[in-house]
């Protein structure tokens, strides 16, 4: 069980790491108004403030394996599921902010928009279903979004920006995490 | 509102440069009016044919008629566009809804182009009551898809005087908020506005008030009712930064066409008589050192004429160029200009915006040329607004410009055509053979493309 669980969670961190509407186009955008130095430090800052919540539960709070905190669990990844499905099927909910290329306005970005789709959920669910799953889950993140910003700088291949990719691709990833909880 | 689920707007480009390399337009919608030509009907969007391959091409495929009557349609614009995928922009909006006002009336058409582009369909007016009541202001001009709302200029207040300014209404249900203006100054006249996004400024043009143009132009009201100011505004605190004046001669601050490359804070304006010696010039407006300046950039003088003029250039005895548009190619090397006076477009080479070179024009009708189209059809009125084709190959021209004002300045009438023209990638212009609109006793003012074109759209990338 834990090899297929280990490839979700480093699935969802690679995958959300190329997600261009999740924080792959502020590196290109940066780089773009010649801010060479935060466009490559964008990144782990992205990646950090878009899962802080769940990186500092991670830390302090470890979860029992007992049925209650399961069930937990469960309903926090299924609420979970359904933010996602709402935030990238409309528009409603979402943070869109200042337009200045600033880091400030990322950080707001990032944390905003983490908390209106649970995004510290899926670190939880990470560190629930493997020991030290977040900082796996952390550094796929950052270390696919710097890779992929380094290929990319400013033109993000277009063929990213025509699909929904957290539709089509995160959402399916995280109902096989859920699976894995009810399995483990 | 409709959901997108797995796949975004194809239509949507980050950058101008991509956008340029987006398939050619099928289609062009055309805003078309009757108001000011003595027949009682309402105005239309037509639906043209611009596809070379098509069966129907050049052809007036659907008309979407209006309910109400004396609308003027004027300007219009999309619900959405490229500026969705700013990397904070929101990428599920598609670009859907013609967001089409009525200049005199105040009331805006929701039009939905799908499901399909061809015969579109209104699906919501906005009463001008409701405008005024909500914003206070009326006679709705330029429309922008924005970043968190769509924005509409409009002329003046509920009275026809000023101050005019910018509304906004909400991106999905389509209500007017309210008035978009937190900290105006002394702004108070108003016309066309743009920004650049990723700066956060937005600059906003002077024309008049309404009750000084509606019943055409008095030259007398030339001299202390028609603006020649330039504004610039932080768009994210709504509140004027700094204005310009363009001259102090000039009158009539138009079209405002900042350069689609958002990392250069610089655009161009029309500015569209000189009291002077009624010249028509273009002015060049950019943000250097820590401050805004504008510098003119190319003079466009009138011609003499003795015989063949209407009433109101009899005293002068002589043709103004009137530059009523510009519009700039998506890759920021053309900059184009409709001489609506002497009737001519021009294309200038804008590499050294400073410098613009004359790299071609072309003649159709005016007051000053009388030219025909080179098929053989007789053109009333002469270029007004002009649209580019994403590519930046075709530039597609209509001749209306103002109902009251068509009727002073092409007495004889002015029937509604639109005209396409080839544009050189290496410079130079000519007019399509193959290409005419004939809109019969209606008036044709602007150009929308199917997919969106060169002024429709807003990006974040260079």
């Amino acid at each position: 069980m834990l090899h297929p669980i280990l490839i979700a969670i480093l699935s969802l961190g690679i995958v959300e790491g190329i997600n261009p509407h999740k924080g792959l186009l502020f590196s290109s955008y940066f780089y773009s108004f010649k801010k060479r130095l935060e466009s490559y430090l964008l990144p782990p800052v992205i990646t950090t403030f878009y899962y802080l919540l769940g990186i500092i539960i991670s830390l302090l709070v470890i979860i029992p394996h007992d049925p209650i905190f399961k069930l937990m669990l469960l309903n926090l990844v299924s609420a979970s599921i359904i933010m996602k499905v709402i935030c990238s099927s409309s528009n409603f909910l979402y943070y869109s902010g200042s337009m200045k290329p600033v880091l400030s306005n990322v950080i707001k970005w990032s944390l905003a928009n983490s908390i209106i789709e649970m995004a510290p959920i899926e670190m939880i669910v990470a560190n629930y279903l493997v020991n030290l799953g977040f900082i796996i889950f952390f550094l796929s993140n950052f270390v696919t979004r710097e890779i992929a910003f380094y290929f990319c700088k400013n033109s993000v291949p277009r063929k990213l920006y025509l699909y929904n990719i957290q539709l089509m691709i995160e959402i399916p990833i995280l109902i096989l995490l859920l699976i894995g909880i009810i399995l483990t | 509102m409709a959901i997108v689920p797995f796949k975004r707007d194809p239509t949507f480009y980050p950058s101008p440069k991509m956008a340029m390399k987006a398939p050619p337009e099928d289609l062009a919608y055309v805003a078309c009016l009757y108001t000011g030509t003595g027949i009682n009907r309402a105005d239309f969007i037509a639906v043209v044919d611009v596809n070379p391959k098509s069966e129907t091409y050049s052809k007036i495929v659907h008309k979407v008629e209006l309910p109400y009557i004396n609308d003027e349609l004027h300007h219009f614009g999309w619900n959405a566009c490229s500026s969705a995928l700013c990397p904070n922009g929101k990428p599920n909006i598609e670009r859907r809804f013609l967001i089409v006002p009525g200049l005199r009336s105040s009331r805006i058409y929701i039009i939905d182009t799908k499901p399909n582009p061809r015969e579109p369909k209104i699906i919501k007016v906005i009463e001008p009551e409701e405008v005024k009541k909500v914003s206070g202001y009326s006679r709705l001009h330029t429309v922008h898809c924005g970043p968190d709302a769509i924005y509409i200029s409009a002329l003046g207040n509920e009275e026809g005087e000023g101050p005019g300014g910018i509304l906004m209404l909400d991106h999905y249900s389509f209500e007017p908020l309210g008035k978009w203006e937190i900290d105006r100054g002394d702004q108070y006249l108003a016309y066309d506005f743009w920004w650049n996004l990723p700066n956060e400024v937005l600059v906003s043009s002077e024309w008049a008030v309404p009750n000084t143009i509606e019943d055409g132009l008095k030259l007398e009201h030339l001299k202390d009712r028609y603006g020649n100011r330039v504004h610039f505004w932080d768009l994210r605190k709504r509140k004027k930064l700094h204005s310009l004046t363009l001259g102090e001669e000039n009158r009539m601050a138009l079209e405002l066409r900042p350069l689609h490359d958002p990392t250069k804070l610089m655009g161009f304006i029309n500015m569209v008589v000189s009291l002077k010696d009624l010249s028509s010039s273009i002015w060049l407006w950019y943000y250097e050192d820590g401050k805004w300046n504008a510098e003119k950039v190319i003079e466009i003088p009138a011609e003499p004429l003795e015989g063949n003029l209407p009433e109101i250039l009899k005293p002068f005895k002589a043709v103004p160029p009137l530059v009523t548009d510009i519009d700039i190619s998506l890759d920021d090397k053309f900059l184009y200009l409709s001489l609506w006076g002497i009737g001519e477009v021009r294309q200038y080479d804008i590499s050294n915006p400073f410098k613009p070179v004359l790299t071609g024009k072309v003649k159709l009708g005016g007051i000053f040329h009388r030219a025909d189209h080179p098929a053989g059809y007789k053109l009333t009125g002469a270029p007004q607004m002009l649209e580019i084709s994403r590519d930046g190959r075709r530039v597609y021209v209509t001749n209306s410009l103002y109902s009251t004002w068509d009727n002073q300045f092409y007495p004889e009438g002015l029937k509604g055509w639109m005209v396409k023209l080839n544009a050189n990638p290496s410079g130079g212009l000519e007019i399509d053979k193959e290409f005419f609109v004939d809109f019969g006793e209606a008036r044709s003012h602007q150009v929308r493309l199917s997919g969106g074109d060169a002024s429709s759209d807003s990006y974040c990338y260079p």
